[in-house]
């Protein structure tokens, strides 16, 4: 009897120490520094598609697999509209980093190239979607319709619309990321349309990276080789 | 007198029983309750924003340490404006507003780019930005280039 008050209070404190415990920060790692023997350097590796073509944008829908990065720093997964001329590019999707996921632009505006990392996406399929703006001169860029943000990239129009997978060290999964119903901005007098093109024509295989076809001639897989 | 002593034990017990009812349900009010967890995150201090902006610097390609910085605060929207870019109409969807304060840190130095986005293969730069949110420390944006275009310059 004499122990129940002692109980008591061991247990309320036990208590309060969980109620009022808070989620520790988030603590960057990027895992090990050394050449996986797959790959070919520590570098970036990208499994891309593309359309060669004047695009004034781009969209895909793009599932959500959770890859395992593996000890490594970034799998991404995005469609891109490159001017192959200038190394221009603006590029939109979605990346798994050791700290979370993100919806991510990437562009270069010919002074270098930047990450935007945008939390609050839901880790789901979305359909990413870009297009220039003539009347602003920037890109503007989309999640199933909504606008996030618009970004000056220094052009208007690539020489070619991109889309696949790219990883930060070349030991991370992809998990076999699907984009399908790849579509380019096509620009006819002022008039933009989103349309359908063949997203099976290789760009960039970096081994031990590769992009499988999909279920039908607009869809592929992002996928690496088991190491 | 053990009549005495039951009695304040029984008065003990009775006060300790009541004052845990009353954590636990102030406890499960918390966990439950969103407005209880909707407090603002407490400011994280300059030192560790910027140790945290370094560490991000280095993550994409900063070699060694810099040799020239800069810290500015400003609010994502100036962030943005200074960058070419603005906030999209449902930006506040997904919880970003012009509003928000970040923590910016620009740096000179040697950089090996090892951030995402089609760029050759360890590609060199001299300058390289870091953005973070300056309430959480969570990476917003980070870029590199030329020095001589900089979007927050380093003397």
């Amino acid at each position: 009897m004499k122990n129940i008050p002692r109980r008591l209070l061991i247990s309320v404190l036990l208590l309060m120490t969980g109620s009022l415990s808070v989620a520790t920060p988030s603590v960057l790692a990027w895992g090990e520094k050394g050449k996986p023997a797959e790959s070919h350097c520590t570098c970036l590796h990208n499994a891309t598609e593309k359309k060669v073509i004047t695009t004034w944008g781009g969209s895909a829908y793009i599932t959500f697999t959770d890859p395992n990065l593996s000890g490594g720093s970034a799998s991404y997964h995005r469609v891109a509209t490159v001017d192959g001329t200038t190394g221009k590019f603006v590029e939109w999707g979605w990346v798994k980093t050791p700290t979370g996921f993100y919806a991510l632009l990437s562009w270069n505006n010919g002074f270098g190239v930047q990450n935007r990392y945008l939390t609050g996406v839901s880790r789901a399929t979305h359909r990413y979607s870009h297009q220039y703006d003539p009347n602003t001169g920037n890109f503007w860029f989309y999640v199933d319709g909504a606008y996030y943000t618009y970004q000056n990239a220094g052009f208007s129009s690539g020489t070619f619309e991109g889309a696949g997978g790219e990883a930060g060290q070349g030991i991370e999964s992809f998990n076999s990321t699907l984009l399908y119903d790849l579509r380019y901005l096509q620009n006819t007098n002022g008039t933009f349309t989103f349309v359908s093109w063949n997203g099976h024509v290789n760009d960039v295989d970096n081994a031990p990276y590769y992009n499988a076809n999909g279920s039908d001639s607009n869809s592929f897989y992002d996928k690496r080789l088991p190491s | 007198m053990k009549t005495m002593t039951k009695i304040k034990w029984q008065m003990t017990s009775k006060v300790l029983i009541a004052l845990a009812t009353l954590l636990v349900l102030v406890g499960l009010f918390t966990l439950i309750h969103p407005a209880a967890k909707a407090s603002p995150p407490v400011p994280l201090d300059q030192s560790i924003l910027e140790s945290k902006a370094l560490a991000i610097a280095q993550l994409n390609g900063l070699q060694g340490n810099p040799t020239a910085k800069k810290v500015v605060r400003m609010t994502l929207g100036e962030w943005l404006a200074l960058d070419g870019g603005e906030l999209g109409t449902d930006a506040a969807q997904i919880g970003l507003t012009p509003d928000l304060p970040v923590f910016v840190l620009a740096i000179r130095g040697n950089v090996t780019w090892r951030g995402l986005g089609m760029v050759p293969s360890n590609q060199h730069y001299d300058s390289i930005t870091v953005v973070i949110d300056a309430r959480t420390g969570e990476i917003m944006q980070v870029g590199a280039g030329p020095s001589d275009h900089m979007p927050v310059p380093v003397p």
